[in-house]
């Protein structure tokens, strides 16, 4: 990694770190009447430029994904030198869409709910999905239905769809949602192991680990059985996914007491992960963009407070939706503030 | 106000019948009615009590949902929840409580726990998880509170049917009969009075013309 390649964003970052959204401006817009006053207090900070830009400012969520597309344009040219780096964050959108091209195909229905972001854009995705004609598949097993554009697809996304493909068969979206999460996590546990990309190693590798823990207990929750949950799990991760699926039966605290051992302790402070996904949510969340904080903190020059920064921003934007859907449909601040 | 008959002693035979079979009806519908209250108010606790627990379970819906929705973007949350992977297979078909015709709904699914899910656990919020299956387990009570609701109305719909028909029976039909049956009594009567008297008057005119 050429650290000095970063030396002019990390500068940079470090000023629109300290633009973030402070504590006391979460107080104030929890303790806001109503969702009017909370954009009112979002038109004194950094926000004020999207609520500029947004015709209608009672749309928050175009005023947040105003924000959003500007931030993550700015990292994109950020990790510009350390491309890879930015595009694995930013495939999660490929992938999103992906599954959404691919289950409206399966059941005939338009696609809802495509995402802007990502590396390669709905369009693009469309085109190198949509069957034009067939050849046969890389193990000579078969035949795979190719677009005109999939020759274009590297090889990773090349793999994703066919293997969308082979879960479409089965009919269950929620098959293709579980292949191509698969695929795609093993791809980053990969990529960011031969990346040898440090502490954004490890921040895959425990998104994995973390992804697994959340997804055990809310299986736990909806008494799956152990058997969906081991094809729920995600492989890549530190933890081998059959230690997880070992820990289906056994108690909250001997489950939390395995993930202390693994390094991840800090997740219970907090009594209320033992019992609540979403407050491991929530906990896991800050675990990881703690770590890449710290890691900014030591790390002066790098991709690292870069990546950090992306992370808060994304944290800054699902807090404001949290307190504006709540004061929009009247949630309780009790019950807000566990969300933030 | 009686009816307009011929005071004849056959339409007073007939007379009678009717309002034999009119008091009979009038008891057994008036019984009818007792049981259908009974059953209606029972309907009506049911139906409170159903209303109550889905309003209940769909507002933790609702809240679930609207966790969600804050938690995740709305293209994901569009993306995890567009498509359906549960068939439900509904049998809808007819019960009969107190002679009454009302629907009824059977609602089944072959999907497991946890499996019924549509969408996948790495990209999605848990807050989402029970807001989906509590929607499903939702549709049970909410068909049978279709069903229950149904059933109040069409059985409100013929206590007030049964109601009216005991009341014309109880205040119109019977009184009418037993004033008619008193009008054709007392006229018969009368007519029998009268040829006794003629009969007497003309027994004493051939008795005259003897002497």
């Amino acid at each position: 990694m050429r650290e000095n390649n970063f030396a002019f964003a990390v500068g940079r970052v470090r000023v629109l770190e300290t633009r973030l959204l402070d504590s006391g401006k979460f107080e104030r817009m929890l303790e806001a009447r109503d969702a009017d006053e909370v954009l009112r207090i979002l038109g004194e900070t950094e926000y004020a430029q999207a609520l500029a830009a947004i015709k209608n400012q009672n749309d928050y969520e175009a005023v947040l994904d105003y924000e959003r597309h500007r931030v993550f344009a700015l990292v994109r040219s950020m990790l510009a030198p350390e491309r890879e780096i930015a595009e694995l964050y930013f495939l999660r959108y490929d992938l999103h869409n992906l599954k959404v091209l691919l289950k409206a195909e399966m059941t005939g229905v338009n696609p809802e709910g495509l995402a802007d972001e990502g590396v390669f854009g709905p369009q693009r995705l469309q085109a190198m999905i949509s069957r034009t004609g067939v050849r046969a598949n890389a193990a000579g097993t078969g035949t795979v239905a190719v677009g005109t554009d999939l020759e274009k697809a590297p090889d990773y996304l090349a793999q994703w769809i066919e293997q969308g493909r082979q879960a479409m068969a089965s009919g269950d979206p929620q098959a293709v949602d579980l292949v191509l999460d698969g695929a795609f996590y093993r791809f980053a546990a990969e990529t960011a192991r031969q990346g040898k990309w440090g502490i954004l190693e490890r921040y895959w590798l425990g998104l994995i680990d973390l992804t697994n823990a959340i997804s055990t207990a809310r299986c736990r929750r909806m008494a799956t059985g152990s058997d969906f949950l081991g094809t729920a799990l995600l492989e890549g991760g530190i933890i081998p996914v059959k230690e997880f699926v070992a820990f289906y039966d056994q108690s909250a605290e001997s489950f939390a007491h395995f993930l202390e051992l693994h390094g991840y302790g800090t997740l219970f402070a907090g009594k209320e992960a033992l019992t609540s996904p979403a407050a491991l949510e929530n906990a896991a969340s800050n675990y990881l963009r703690q770590l890449l904080a710290d890691a900014g903190q030591s790390f002066m020059i790098g991709p690292e407070p870069i990546f950090a920064y992306l992370l808060a921003k994304e944290n800054e934007i699902r807090k404001i939706r949290i307190i504006i859907v709540g004061k929009l449909n009247g949630i309780p601040r009790e019950i807000l503030r566990e969300r933030l | 106000m009686e009816l307009h008959v011929n005071p004849t002693r056959m339409e007073l035979g007939k007379l009678k019948k009717r309002l034999q079979v009119a008091k009979r009806g009038h008891k057994l519908l008036k019984d009818k009615l007792e049981e259908m209250m009974k059953q209606f108010l029972g309907l009506v606790e049911e139906n409170r009590h159903l209303r109550e627990t889905v309003e209940e379970s769909l507002s933790e819906v609702f809240k679930g949902f609207l966790l969600a929705r804050a938690q995740m973007s709305p293209e994901f949350l569009t993306g995890a929840i567009a498509y359906s992977k549960h068939k439900l297979t509904l049998e809808a078909g007819i019960q009969r409580r107190m002679g009454l015709e009302v629907p009824s709904f059977k609602i089944t699914s072959a999907v497991e726990a946890g499996k019924g899910l549509p969408y996948g656990l790495a990209q999605t919020s848990s807050e989402l998880d029970q807001a989906i299956l509590l929607l499903l387990d939702s549709f049970g009570p909410l068909l049978e509170l279709s069903e229950v609701e149904k059933a109040v109305e069409l059985m409100a719909a013929e206590i007030e049917k049964t109601r009216r028909r005991v009341n014309a029976l109880e205040f119109v039909l019977i009184p009418q009969l037993e004033e008619t049956i008193r009008f054709i009594t007392m006229k018969l009567e009368e007519n029998e009075r009268s040829t006794l008297t003629r009969l007497m008057k003309v027994k004493d005119i051939v008795r005259g013309r003897d002497l």
